[in-house]
């Protein structure tokens, strides 16, 4: 499809793009993008200090470069112009929450009602499962990153697969947030998860503490249960995401690729010399095309496996 | 789908012998790790969902990008372009190891995620994860490039190996689907 095929709103919209990414000031109608962009570029994964540091000793090693004049690479945050980051997080709340995001109240709320209650008896340990035709992989596995050796994914008991998140709210007294914060991570180590990611801020009654928390899968509704006893539950939302039939298409696709693959190569060995470039720039595009298809069941069971917990902590 | 990471030509690099345009491309390269680790990372991190590979493949691109700079042109593009289109590559090689291996369904994700600054900011990103999540691999690669990599469709269309309309044609209809998963009931 040629440029000329877009509208000119979507042109303006992809101009109106660039600029949120030079931090250049974007009108009012642009602010809903730029949240989007906001929260993509805010849930990347960082850099921390030391992978920073080690990547640039990697990088640098030998090349006689100046390593000690050499700053870490920022990380430069969207400054909007047009809207205060207020207004840039009121018109994302606007935008976004129809229908899916919860607004914040006092007390709890639950969203996801279709779901079947969480417990440990929703997610089974998983040996090879029939699910919508596809055969769901057992899982063994040592856990790179400190989760429990063998990891089930998460299957309902309809032999669905699902993705599942939590975002926490908890409120303590000033004296006791430290100690929160301990027994958050504390908490999930005990149940076999990571602490992802924590920031935790000790100044009176402007302390607060947040964290993002991976876990395996069936031990979310027993963590859930565990922090919300840590103090005053303000909040509660959960989300799971049926994901059986992305994952069966993910892997239908992916074998299906190695299967044409195959065939490319076969036919390579047999290719006169006027074809065989043909057939191996096939086999290059074909090998970008198996590499995203990986990636995606990579992802989907990774999703499946471990549940992400969202947990702030302020001030009561 | 492929990138063309193989060698445009010269990184603003000098003819062997030459000590000052040397200097110039040593401190050209310096000047590009610092404009793109950390979005490169992030890029890097974003595809593989393994903060242990992303480093590696992160180092892997640079030291490549560094034993190519002989070879790059800026006539093909911009250096930012250029490198994103070898780390693509080198995660892409990544992805293929593990499927070859068979260990990609064994690895658990490992997001170095930042903490979340509000309530609301927390629960935006939680549904734009998992909307980001729903899109396809293509989708989502596109929106990772542009949001995360800061690429502009120019550099986006040489990662991608297609053409600058084709690269913004995609990217658009990318934003238009994480809408649609972002807004659609659960």
């Amino acid at each position: 499809m040629r440029r000329s095929e877009l509208s000119p709103e979507a042109r303006a919209e992809l101009q109106a793009l660039d600029a949120i990414l030079a931090r250049e000031p974007v009108g009012e109608e642009q602010l809903e993008l730029a949240a989007l962009v906001d929260s993509v570029r805010g849930d990347a994964p960082t850099l921390s200090e030391a992978a920073a540091a080690r990547l640039e000793s990697r990088v640098f090693a030998g090349r006689g470069l100046a390593g000690s004049a050499r700053r870490r690479p920022g990380r430069p945050q969207l400054a909007l112009a047009g809207g205060s980051l207020l207004a840039l997080v009121v018109a994302a709340v606007v935008v976004l929450s129809s229908g899916v995001l919860s607004t914040k109240s006092p007390g709890v709320s639950t969203r996801s009602p279709a779901l079947a209650p969480q417990s440990a008896q929703t997610s089974r340990p998983t040996t090879p499962t029939a699910s919508a035709g596809a055969v769901l992989p057992a899982v063994p596995g040592a856990a790179r990153s400190g989760a429990t050796a063998a990891t089930p994914l998460a299957v309902e008991p309809t032999g669905r697969l699902v993705s599942q998140a939590a975002s926490l709210t908890l409120a303590t007294p000033a004296r006791s947030l430290q100690g929160v914060a301990d027994a958050i991570a504390a908490s999930t180590e005990r149940s076999g998860g990571i602490v992802e990611s924590s920031n935790v801020t000790l100044r009176g009654d402007a302390s607060h503490a947040s964290f993002t928390l991976s876990v395996p899968s069936a031990v979310l509704s027993r963590l859930i249960a565990s922090l919300s006893r840590l103090g005053v539950l303000r909040s509660l939302t959960r989300t799971t995401t049926d994901i059986t039939e992305r994952y069966d298409q993910a892997q239908a696709g992916l074998a299906a690729e190695q299967t044409t693959r195959a065939g490319l190569v076969r036919g390579l060995a047999a290719a006169s010399a006027g074809t065989a470039p043909s057939i191996r720039e096939r086999i290059t595009t074909l090998d970008g095309e198996i590499g995203l298809a990986s990636g995606e069941v990579v992802a989907l069971a990774s999703s499946a496996r471990t549940a992400t917990i969202s947990v702030s902590v302020g001030v009561r | 789908m492929t990138a063309t990471t193989s060698p445009p030509s010269g990184m603003g690099d000098a003819p062997p012998g030459s000590a000052r345009r040397a200097v110039g491309a040593t401190a050209q390269f310096e000047a590009l790790y610092r404009s793109c680790a950390s979005d490169l990372y992030a890029y890097v991190a974003s595809m593989l969902r393994d903060a242990a590979a992303a480093e590696d493949v992160t180092a892997l691109a640079f030291e490549r990008a560094y034993r190519r700079r002989a070879l790059f042109d800026l006539r093909r593009g911009s250096a930012r372009g250029w490198l994103f289109a070898i780390a693509r590559n080198a995660a892409l090689d990544e992805l293929r190891r593990r499927a070859r291996s068979r260990a990609l369904l064994d690895e658990p994700a490992d997001e170095s995620t930042p903490a979340e600054v509000d309530d609301e900011l927390g629960e935006r990103r939680l549904l734009v994860r998992a909307g980001l999540a729903q899109l396809d691999a293509r989708e989502r690669e596109v929106i990772l490039l542009k949001f995360v990599g800061r690429l502009s469709n120019g550099e986006l269309a040489r990662v991608l190996g297609c053409s600058e309309s084709s690269a913004g044609t995609r990217l658009h209809r990318a934003i238009k689907r994480l809408r649609e998963v972002c807004h659609a009931p659960q």
